[in-house]
């Protein structure tokens, strides 16, 4: 069933369609106060029909200023100078000179929008069906009578499932609302979405489910995607062109297979083939004596009931998790958000109390092991966010001197920390003058040394690194794990690596362990694991990494 | 605009602090045999009487908070005729009924809002910080502690609150004779000691008990926010036989202290959820280590803004009480009881106005200094 034959407004298609649906040509944004900084310098670029254009760029590269103007929606923003012109296939005026009344006419039924965060897109008070309604009803598509089985009839057809019609937003998953933030695009019928990082919130799973629905939705209807993103390897899955946008200016229009074949975008790939089996190698030398066992961890938080007289409920984070990590392991623990990483990881530390399970760090109990103030000395971690794991208000020196006065070993005198520090800087590759900065001052790759720097300066056995190299870019990440592989071979640390990063992961660890829901889905090598999944959600995950086909 | 208030500050502490040099019926340096002498630090010096000095330096106001001045007795208005032996002795703001210049009361009130909005707040603020830092810290579910402890802490809160009721018995103890005041608190400390140490040894009162420090303490508070403020105040102060300004800053601290306690506590339960804080805890620092050096600061940071409203609505009671007749002593003076002097007298509009302006720009001053400091913080 084609949308356009239920419904109404059948546009009038120009029959030899060109090959772009979407011109820009020199386009150009300045801000109008006195400094007239240009954020785009006449850019030009097309998208093609019935394709998927990628807009790629770093963040303040002015995608999203370019995406904006192609839907008409820079004239509302205030203080901006807007050149050029752009044309859309079988519109004869150019959309930036477009008034009000033609605009607001585009937008409902030729071009529409996907934002990031689809939480903020949709009301909260009102279900999923309704506002798919609504939309229909403002763009005067069809009667209302036939609105509610036409939106069904659309739900079934592009494959989700039709209770969430009837669901409120809080009630899905990230994923599942922006698939239905895209189908809600679709009702009135656009030739073209722009979709504005679309996939940076969601995890690995629902991210290539979206990917997917894009396609899907792509090759159904030919409608033309113009997709903004900074993640790569989205991008190498799902577009036909590449756009690429450096500082308000385009750096150049690729194929998919001419762009991905470039030297320095092979450079920013984190996992070459040849590099993660020689560093393998090393890492495997591990020594087989049992350094930390987990066993039986559980652990449950209270959840306050959401209604006025709703009672509380257990919410059970950890159930019954045994494992062990041996010396000298990279020991990654995965799981999508929510399924109790960190709750590990803290209760490792007993940061929190935990509920029942028992924690064994070098045959000794945690109680035990604890009593003798050794502990903090020999376990460690490493937390996601160098932000909100400094202390704003500390600088780094004095930070970094508070965890080597905290070794309990040695005696501190003051050459001692002054020598340590120095050694601390270098083993991170930090220069001296970090040391008068405050954490809000530090760049995300300084700010994460740093954070290793305070982890070290104990001299630890055992480093927990709660997604530590999460929220790096990618350049950032492979340099930070090389610091990490260096340093646990100097120093035989052993790390027990928390992500949800697949691929990382992969390079990274020896022994990997799955966790669901607070379960433990499957534990073994990395080999095993990869090559040979045997759990249904293990194999699911797997999928989800995106491999295109090309 | 940012300006105006911070000026406006510095000029009320500024008058505050030195009120004693700039209004007053004792001159500032005097000159006489042995030398200079400085009559504003003596309270020998008398004023009328033949003293045998020169007088050097006067200051700019010459009359005393409670200097009367019987020739311009009977509210004289500020541009009506006055009865003056020198020009400058002039009454730029006028007297009240009894003679006293009103500039002069204006600028002794100032020393008593200052003192009083200062020490209550800083007494709000450590009454505040005792009652819920430690709490919210701990939350209801992390603080676990001994059961004999428990016991023993029972024991002596109820006898401190036994004793502190019946003041009579410390006395008589204390007063009985012999060595007996030393005899008996000795004996009270050895029973407590051996308890302590009985109780220790016994299984069952050496299990964890978990305190929910946070509910406890939180209940306190909202049960002192739902007082009625002003009758308590009028309760509180009519426990005291002598009025004087330290039971006004006591009360006072009693009002204002939930207020700080609740910035506090909301800022606590915001810090404690920080990284920073699971990592410093994650070196082995102790609990104690991180409140004071990681959490305080970070609390009093925001504490401020509550210190800056609280300092206003301070002065404002203060002021209240004193027009009632039952704030500070009737040999002070403050804005409240000047105002209070325009109730005799309808047509004294100077009597109103003035004490009125003080208290207004005051309170204006540190509500918007409050408001700005919060623009900051967030």
């Amino acid at each position: 069933m084609d949308i356009g034959s239920v419904v109404y407004l059948k546009k009038v298609f120009v029959k030899n369609s060109k090959e772009n649906i979407i011109e820009v040509i020199n386009l150009e944004v300045e801000l109008e106060n006195s400094s007239r900084e240009k954020i785009l310098k006449k850019i030009c670029f097309d998208i093609k029909n019935k394709s998927i254009t990628a807009l790629v760029g770093k963040s303040g590269s002015g995608k999203s200023l370019t995406a904006l103007s192609i839907l008409g929606l820079i004239k509302y923003i205030d203080g901006l100078n807007v050149r050029g012109s752009i044309s859309f296939e079988g519109i004869e005026k150019n959309i930036l000179e477009m008034d009000d009344k033609e605009l607001k006419d585009y937008r409902g039924n030729i071009a529409s929008m996907i934002f990031q965060d689809p939480f903020t897109s949709f009301d909260p008070s009102k279900s999923c069906g309704e506002q798919i309604i609504e939309v229909l009803e403002f763009n005067r598509v069809s009667a209302t009578e036939n609105a509610e089985n036409f939106i069904l009839n659309l739900f079934t057809e592009l494959g989700i499932e039709r209770r969430l019609f009837f669901y409120y937003p809080y009630m899905l998953s990230g994923g599942q609302l922006q698939k239905i933030s895209i189908l809600a695009t679709l009702v009135s019928n656009p030739r073209l979405i722009v979709a504005d990082e679309p996939t940076t919130n969601l995890d690995a799973i629902s991210k290539k489910e979206v990917l997917d629905f894009l396609l899907k939705v792509k090759n159904k209807y030919g409608i033309s995607i113009l997709y903004i993103s900074h993640d790569l390897e989205a991008v190498r899955y799902i577009s036909d062109e590449i756009v690429l946008l450096e500082a308000g200016k385009i750096k150049g229009s690729y194929k998919k297979n001419v762009f991905f074949e470039q030297p320095n975008v092979q450079n920013e790939k984190l996992v070459s083939k040849r590099e993660s089996q020689s560093d393998k190698s090393i890492i495997k030398s591990g020594n087989e004596r049992k350094l930390l066992e987990v066993k039986n961890l559980t652990k449950t938080f209270l959840s306050r009931g959401k209604k006025i007289f709703s009672q509380n409920k257990l919410f059970r984070v950890l159930d019954k998790v045994s494992f062990e990590v041996m010396r000298g392991d990279v020991f990654g623990i995965i799981g999508e958000s929510g399924s109790g990483k960190s709750t590990i990881a803290r209760s490792i530390l007993d940061l929190i109390p935990k509920d029942s399970g028992s924690v064994i760090f070098m045959g000794k109990s945690l109680d035990f092991a604890k009593a003798n103030n050794y502990f903090y000395n020999d376990v460690q971690v490493v937390f996601q966010n160098p932000l909100s794991s400094l202390n704003p208000s500390l600088n780094v020196k004095s930070l970094l001197v508070e965890a080597i006065v905290a070794n309990k070993r040695v005696n501190n005198s003051i050459e001692s920390v002054n020598s340590k520090l120095k050694w601390l800087l270098s083993v991170v590759d930090l220069s001296k003058d970090v040391l008068s900065k405050k954490s809000r001052q530090l760049s995300g790759g300084e700010g994460q040394r740093v954070s290793i720097a305070r982890a070290l300066a104990v001299s630890p056995r055992l480093i927990v690194l709660d997604e530590s190299i999460s929220s790096l870019d990618k350049k950032m990440q492979y340099k930070i794990l090389q610091l990490l592989l260096k340093l646990k071979n100097e120093l035989n640390l052993t790390y027990i690596f928390i992500t949800h990063d697949l691929e990382i992961s992969r390079y990274f660890c020896n022994r990997i362990l799955i966790l669901q829901k607070g379960r433990v889905v499957e534990q073994g090598s990395v080999e095993s694991v990869f090559v040979r999944p045997k759990h249904e959600y293990t194999k699911r995950l797997l999928n989800s990494i995106l491999v295109s086909d090309s | 605009m940012i300006r105006i208030k911070y000026i406006s500050l510095f000029i009320f502490v500024f008058i505050g602090i030195f009120a004693d040099f700039i209004a007053n019926d004792k001159p500032l340096i005097c000159k006489n045999k042995e030398g200079y002498t400085f009559p504003v630090f003596s309270d020998k010096y008398r004023v009328n009487q033949d003293n045998k000095c020169e007088i050097i330096l006067n200051p700019i106001i010459h009359y005393s908070n409670n200097s009367i001045d019987k020739l311009n007795a009977g509210s004289i208005s500020p541009f009506g005729e006055q009865n003056l032996a020198e020009k400058q002795q002039r009454h730029y703001l006028g007297t009240d009924l009894l003679g006293r210049d009103v500039l002069a009361g204006l600028i002794h009130g100032t020393t008593i809002a200052l003192k009083i909005g200062f020490s209550s707040m800083f007494l709000a603020l450590i009454l505040g910080l005792m009652m819920s830092l430690y709490p919210s810290y701990f939350g209801d579910f992390e603080f676990k502690a001994k059961l004999s402890s428990l016991l023993i802490t029972i024991i002596l809160l109820f006898f401190t609150v036994y004793f502190l009721y019946y003041k009579t018995a410390i006395i008589s103890i204390l007063t009985t004779g012999g060595y007996n005041f030393i005899f008996i608190p000795a004996l009270f400390l050895g029973i407590i000691i051996a308890l302590w140490f009985t109780l220790s040894k016994i299984n069952i009162f050496t299990r964890q008990i978990l305190i929910p420090l946070d509910s406890m303490f939180s209940t306190v508070i909202k049960l002192f926010q739902s007082l009625p403020g002003t009758f308590v105040v009028l309760i509180l102060i009519s426990l005291f036989t002598k009025p004087s300004i330290y039971n006004i800053i006591i009360v006072i601290a009693i009002l204002k202290w939930p207020i700080i306690a609740r910035y506090v506590r909301a800022e606590m339960l915001k810090i404690k959820q920080e990284r920073f804080i699971e990592a410093t805890k994650a070196l082995g620092y102790s609990n104690n280590y991180i409140i004071w050096k990681h959490a305080l600061p970070h609390v009093l940071n925001s504490t401020i803004v509550a210190l800056a409203f609280g300092f206003a609505g301070t002065i404002l009671l203060e002021s209240t009480l004193s027009f009632l007749g039952i704030g500070i002593p009737a040999d002070h003076v403050s804005w409240g009881s000047l105002l209070s002097e325009a109730r005799h007298d309808f047509t004294a509009w100077w009597l109103a106005i003035f004490p009125g302006m003080a208290i207004f720009i005051t309170i204006l001053t540190f509500n918007s200094i409050g408001n700005h400091i919060r623009s900051k913080i967030n």
